[in-house]
């Protein structure tokens, strides 16, 4: 593997596989996608702009290839919501809330607009700035900042319809 | 009121993405922006519940690498076949050509296979199988064609 993309997958790969594991919400699934996002882009290496920074570049393939997936898998399982629980050492009770939160929370983020689900995703599961974000989406800034907003709120509103 | 910012500039506040001390230090203090900034940091932090923990397994980087690398090339199929292919031609051209092959002797037919065989070893690490297909049909070509020439001199066909 080259030296570059060993870095990129150091540095990237459990991001990229979180932002999949919320597109797709089935562990298998993120963890191809995750591998064909690191695949296309030690394909593409030769169009990268070396001076720049890879992490808008790679969130862009793994935009795509969640786009492409969900375009194909309209049915998201929800079987694998436990992955995000794992590492928590916390009471059975607490468990147990977590994971009915984490179902609502999922439920919520399904029920997202696309536009505003990809601009959340990206700031909160990849910590992207938001001209990286930009980038990463081929947006305008201003595009992203009302976007995030606008999701942000509306993801609470539906999390909030969720709860009553 | 006047002097209040946007909520799309205090939601990039609360981002880390507005550095402007002013603006932020207005809204720190305005309590008008302020529940604003409270409604805001509410729907931020709902939002934060999205990053989990989750992390990939250790096999991940071993597979991706499987999958990067290149496919052996079959150079001994490869080479076989253009061998194969070279004889049969010069075979279907005229039958008579490969009496030097036979006279030749049996150490001689080896370490021309050999060498052969060896040579496309050799070329394969620098030129791709693409580049070493295309030169050795290029051969088979050229063979051909002289194979060809030298009937018509000998007038094979008034044979």
């Amino acid at each position: 593997m080259q030296e570059i993309l060993q870095e990129m997958v150091e540095e990237y790969s459990d991001k990229i596989y979180r932002l999949a594991l919320r597109y797709t919400g089935d562990r298998e699934q993120a963890r191809d996608l995750a591998q064909e996002t690191f695949l296309r882009a030690y394909k593409n290496l030769d169009k990268f702009d070396r001076s720049k920074n890879a992490g808008p570049w790679l969130f862009k393939i793994a935009t795509n290839l969640c786009r492409n997936w969900l375009r194909d898998n309209r049915e998201v399982p929800m079987e694998s919501l436990d992955e995000f629980n794992t590492r928590a050492e916390n009471s059975p009770e607490t468990i147990v809330i977590r994971k009915e939160d984490e179902r609502e929370l999922a439920e919520a983020l399904d029920r997202l607009p696309l536009m505003y689900r990809e601009v959340i995703l990206l700031k909160h599961t990849a910590d992207m700035s938001y001209a990286e974000i930009a980038d990463a989406l081929g947006l305008e800034l201003s595009l992203v900042r009302n976007r995030l907003y606008r999701g942000r709120m509306l993801l609470r509103e539906l999390l909030e319809r969720e709860s009553e | 009121m006047k002097n209040c910012p946007d909520i799309i500039t205090i939601q990039a506040v609360l981002d880390g993405e507005e550095k402007d001390e002013r603006i932020i230090k207005h809204i720190q203090t305005c309590p008008t922006c302020c529940s604003a900034r409270v409604e805001l940091e509410e729907s931020i932090s709902l939002a934060e519940c999205l990053n989990s923990p989750a992390v990939l397994p250790d096999v991940f980087c071993k597979q991706l690498t499987e999958r990067i690398q290149p496919k052996p090339f079959p150079a001994i199929l490869v080479s076989a076949a253009i061998f194969l292919l070279s004889i049969i031609s010069a075979y279907l051209l005229n039958p008579g050509y490969l009496q030097w092959w036979l006279s030749v002797g049996i150490i001689n037919q080896f370490s021309y296979i050999m060498d052969v065989f060896i040579s496309f070893l050799y070329f394969s690490h620098y030129i791709g199988p693409l580049g070493l297909i295309t030169g050795l049909v290029s051969l088979v070509v050229v063979e051909v064609l002289i194979l060809n020439k030298l009937r018509t001199v000998e007038g094979y066909n008034n044979v």
